[in-house]
């Protein structure tokens, strides 16, 4: 089969080609970020520039004035992601595995969430939290994040738990398998490549969201990191060199969270077949 | 729950316990502030009094006489034929690209998706150091290859800002779309691809019969994405140009943030968030049925 | 096992978040609220506020700073006045912003304050017309940021022998030597077109037809003198705009007059120097400011104020604040590192750097008038479509497009005239 070889190695060297390309591509937006991190503050507006010295002064700082940001993101988006994901999942199951009146309309109706506008819902929402005692907390962000990813997370597990087959769940009840039990058992576990993927962008999505961290915090000990960030920049002034130092630490969780994740965007199918 | 009921009703009883939360939650969080946006939108409001006054339909003809709503109207058409063709498309050929199976593909997947964890100041900032005119990354990377009669003024020319808008939209969020291919891609039993390859078929056949198909479920959620985010569009355009030079970037968040915030017009803002969320439908809501469909076709 | 640690980890974490959820107690706290949110800026609102708990260790005083500026801090206090629990005081501007909360019945007057203080005499008679009004006091005015400042780098007008103009026709002289040597005339930033309309429009009007302007009396198509203004901002300003302006915010434009591309910085605010300074350019020796052409005997300003709530918990602590705040040694404190002037004229100006001083002393002398940025005598819903217009006409400066934006303006004059929207200052 040697002649199989060369055609082979060819396709390979485009597809690395053109991933390198693209990975070039996009790298270069954030390298300026990393070089600019490193610069001492007369060379910031040297775009082109390497920095003359590796300046750590601007990670200190940076991250000296994020730290409480930093644990308050991490005590919310881990629980939010969690919990947001695991309610769009009670959502999706019925939608995805049965048929019944009125069933596309919910899927619609739960759909429609996404198309509002966050800042039209800011006064009616800030009343909802106050009633409930929760300004100014973690659980209350909790509790925002949760609903206003319902729709984003069952968009994602509806269709992901659509690709197992009925046949599975026919299979299941003669084996006597409750539906709750399918849930938990079979359907999770199948559908795990749309659960980790949902759990990536829902931990990104709330770990990185401004508007509802500004408005419904206000004390140092609830206030996320994003709203932290901010701290860099006025109306007149803004600490490129310390923004870009926060900004890189700030994206580590999100990174660290996918890595762990991605392992899991497998074919749910193997090892269920019994 | 063995109750010995039958399966049909153990079925609407098992539906009606697991939406029982996320619709009780969706009601409150969703229903409320529609109706609140609705019945703001027929009021003068400045978002500081304690009274507001109805003004009946008068905020939606203002609208209507705005040229600037008429402009934002406009680009949001161009950014749907963007986010329609460009973010999916990136999205789909890097996962395949990368489901190829390369070694250390995982150092690109971070690559790829990495843009998407960064700050959106922090995106912004980037974005205005590459395009500003005479000392930016951009053009000095033009004028250093001995091009210097394509440099731009990539933020401030009124015909060509949109597109760099667009270029760094994509930069930032194609991470998604890949996500969710690249998962999609990954659900995709291997014995199936196998088989088809035993059989003979080329790679164009199988990505044709087998994976674009069984993608279905990753095209809903990416055109979903896609629509609603050429509706909604507002942070990083906010951020690069205010909409401007003038309003000629602008779109209707845009549009909706500067009359609810700038000119003190709450209720003319609620009159745009009605008209961002009933085109959001009408555009999403026959695609959705109809994907529903063809989702379903993939269970067999 | 795993399985439990897990839970018990996350478990930990719920609780962990939970705790210290209790609100905190703000009975005798002075709460202000500003978007001072960074560098020079929250310096000087920390320095006013450690000064007061010098004088006054009793009286607790906090701060949150809102991320952005005007509106972004009226929507968190739209939020905060509709749950009950406004802070005591917050940054404001002065003319119709602080009349609409004072409309809406969110502010405490503090006439008394006022009174005390004799602010009348204590602040330039511009700003005293736009605190005082339906017979109360409503702010306490903090600085004065000047606008009419046109910038130049000292050491290109040296070498071409430039003198700092003083007419229109000087000034025009002045463009076309720089336009010779292949120095663009003037730097400029998007989005601040409108400021340098403001030095044509005196020029053109008057002040007092600046000011009626303001206030909704003079028809944008009517009055020939508001197209020559415009004619005179497009022959002046824009004409001799560096290349690619609008690609550029503020403090980028500020590079190439650093780098001696750019000769001038038109109707840039005094914040300008704080920059040029910080990047290592020498005030007076490298860059020094003349007051634009036709407005020289003005100082056109934004002033940054401090309003009482109505509603808020602790009013009386609050009027002690604000009376600290219009003493000269609040002012001194605020304005140290602003990069402003005091508004309070009695405020000694030893603490001045040579730019602030030179204002200074601009702004004390006799003649001199102080006249409000238009944003402040203008109905915000007005002004927003006024600057943008002002905008798509710099973009494009021809004929059509002017007649096209005088319409504009005048549709919208009219429309705010029939909503009894103009307010008449008193100019």
């Amino acid at each position: 089969m040697k002649w199989l070889r060369p055609s082979l190695s060819f396709e390979k060297l485009t597809i690395y080609l053109l991933l390198i390309f693209f990975a070039l591509l996009f790298l270069l937006p954030t390298f300026v970020a990393i070089n600019t991190a490193f610069k001492p503050p007369r060379e910031i507006w040297e775009v082109t520039s390497f920095p003359s010295q590796v300046y750590l002064e601007n990670f200190k700082e940076g991250l000296y004035k994020i730290r409480r940001g930093l644990v308050n993101s991490a005590l919310l988006a881990f629980p939010a992601m969690l919990i947001s994901t695991f309610i769009g999942s009670l959502a999706a199951y019925p939608l995805s595995q049965f048929k019944f009146r009125g069933d596309t309309a919910v899927y619609f109706l739960l759909l429609s969430g996404m198309y509002i506008p966050y800042q039209t819902v800011l006064i009616p929402l800030f009343f909802i939290i106050r009633r409930l005692g929760l300004y100014d907390t973690i659980p209350g962000l909790w509790l925002v994040h949760t609903a206003y990813g319902i729709p984003f997370t069952t968009l994602i597990l509806r269709n992901f738990f659509a690709t197992v087959p009925s046949e599975l769940m026919e299979a299941a009840a003669l084996d006597g398998c409750s539906l709750i039990g399918y849930y938990w058992k079979i359907l999770l576990p199948v559908g795990r490549s749309g659960i980790a993927a949902t759990l990536i962008l829902q931990f990104r999505a709330i770990w990185n969201e401004f508007l509802f961290a500004l408005t419904l915090t206000q004390s140092a000990k609830s206030m996320p990191v994003t709203v932290r960030l901010q701290s860099f920049v006025s109306m007149t002034e803004v600490h490129w060199g310390p923004l870009m130092g926060a900004t890189l630490i700030t994206i580590l969780p999100i990174i660290v969270v996918f890595l762990v994740f991605k392992r899991y965007f497998v074919t749910g199918l193997i090892g269920v077949y019994k | 729950m063995k109750f010995g009921l039958g399966f049909r009703q153990e079925k609407s009883l098992a539906t009606m316990l697991f939406l029982a939360v996320p619709l009780s939650l969706f009601a409150v969080f969703f229903l409320y502030p529609i109706g609140y946006t609705l019945y703001l939108s027929f009021h003068e409001w400045n978002g500081i009094s304690p009274t507001m006054n109805p003004v009946g339909f008068k905020n939606y003809l203002n609208i209507a006489k705005s040229p600037h709503f008429r402009t934002a109207l406009l680009n949001n058409g161009k950014w749907f034929i963007f986010y329609l063709l460009f973010p999916p498309g990136l999205g789909l050929l890097l996962a395949l690209l990368i489901n190829k199976g390369v070694k250390k593909g995982g150092i690109f997947e971070t690559i790829f998706f990495l843009p998407n964890a960064i700050t959106l100041i922090a995106v912004a900032c980037i974005w205005r150091w590459l395009y500003t005119p005479g000392y930016g990354v951009f053009n000095e990377i033009l004028r250093r290859v001995g091009l210097p009669g394509w440099t731009q003024n990539w933020l401030g020319n009124p015909q060509i800002a949109t597109y760099s808008v667009m270029i760094a939209v994509l930069w930032a969020e194609v991470g998604v779309f890949f996500i969710i291919y690249l998962a999609g891609l990954r659900n995709i039993p291997q014995a199936l691809i196998d088989a088809a390859k035993l059989d003979g078929a080329s790679s164009f056949k199988i990505f044709k019969y087998i994976t674009w198909p069984m993608l279905a479920p990753s095209t809903v959620i990416v055109v979903a994405f896609s629509v609603i985010g050429a509706i909604k569009i507002f942070d990083l355009i906010y951020a690069l140009t205010r909409g401007g030079p003038a309003y000629f970037t602008s779109v209707l968040a845009v549009f909706m943030y500067e009359v609810s915030f700038n000119r003190f017009q709450m209720g003319q803002g609620a009159a745009v968030g009605v008209i961002l969320f009933l085109l959001a439908a009408a555009v999403i809501g026959p695609y959705l049925i109809y994907s529903t469909r063809k989702v379903e076709a993939v269970r067999q | 096992m795993k399985k439990k640690v897990l839970l018990l980890v996350v478990l930990g974490i719920f609780v962990l978040s939970g705790l210290p959820v209790f609100a905190v107690d703000t009975g005798n706290v002075v709460d202000i609220w500003h978007y001072w949110t960074a560098g020079r800026e929250a310096q000087s609102i920390n320095w006013l506020m450690e000064s007061f708990r010098k004088k006054y260790p009793e009286i607790s005083v906090e701060d949150r700073a809102i991320p952005g500026s005007t509106a972004e801090l009226r929507q968190q206090l739209g939020v905060a006045f509709m749950g009950g629990n406004p802070p005591e005081l917050f940054q404001v501007g002065i003319g119709y912003g602080l009349k609409s909360y004072a409309d809406a019945g969110r502010l405490m007057p503090i006439t008394d304050v006022w009174t005390e203080i004799n602010g009348n005499k204590m602040f330039p008679e511009g700003i005293a017309k736009m605190i005082v009004f339906d017979n109360e006091a409503w702010a306490v005015p903090l600085n004065i940021h000047t606008i009419n400042t046109v910038w130049y780098n000292v050491n290109i007008f040296k070498k071409y022998n430039l003198k700092e103009p003083k007419t229109w026709e000087e000034f025009k002289h002045v463009c076309r030597v720089l336009k010779e040597k292949d120095v663009e005339p003037i730097a400029a930033a998007g989005f601040w077109s409108v400021y340098a309309l403001y030095p044509f429009l005196i020029t053109t009007l008057g002040p007092k037809g600046y000011a009626a302007l303001g206030q909704g009396e003079i028809s944008f198509t009517g009055e020939k003198k508001v197209r020559e203004a415009f004619e005179l901002f497009k022959e002046m300003w824009v004409d001799n705009l560096m290349e690619n302006w609008t690609g550029y915010s503020w403090a980028e434009a500020a590079q190439p007059l650093m780098k001696g591309k750019a000769a001038m910085y038109f109707c840039m605010g005094d914040w300008l120097a704080a920059l040029l300074e910080n990047e290592g350019m020498e005030p007076i020796k490298e860059f020094d400011f003349f007051l634009a052409p036709g407005t020289r005997n003005m100082i056109i300003g934004q002033v940054d104020a401090l309003a009482l709530t109505k509603g808020s918990d602790a009013p009386n602590l609050a009027k002690t604040f604000l009376e600290f705040c219009a003493s000269t040694e609040g002012q001194r404190a605020f304005n140290r590192y602003k990069g402003s002037v005091a508004a309070n004229l009695k405020t000694p100006s030893e603490f001045y750097g040579p730019i602030m001083s030179k204002i200074y002393h601009l702004l004390h002398k006799p003649e001199t008038q102080f006249m409000p940025n238009l944003s402040f005598l203008m109905p915000p819903d007005f002004y927003t479509q006024f600057y943008t217009e002002i905008e798509k006409y710099a973009v494009n400066p021809t004929d059509e497009t002017l007649d096209e934006v005088l319409n504009e303006l005048e549709r919208l004059r009219s429309e705010a005239f029939m909503e009894g929207k103009w307010v008449n200052w008193g100019w």
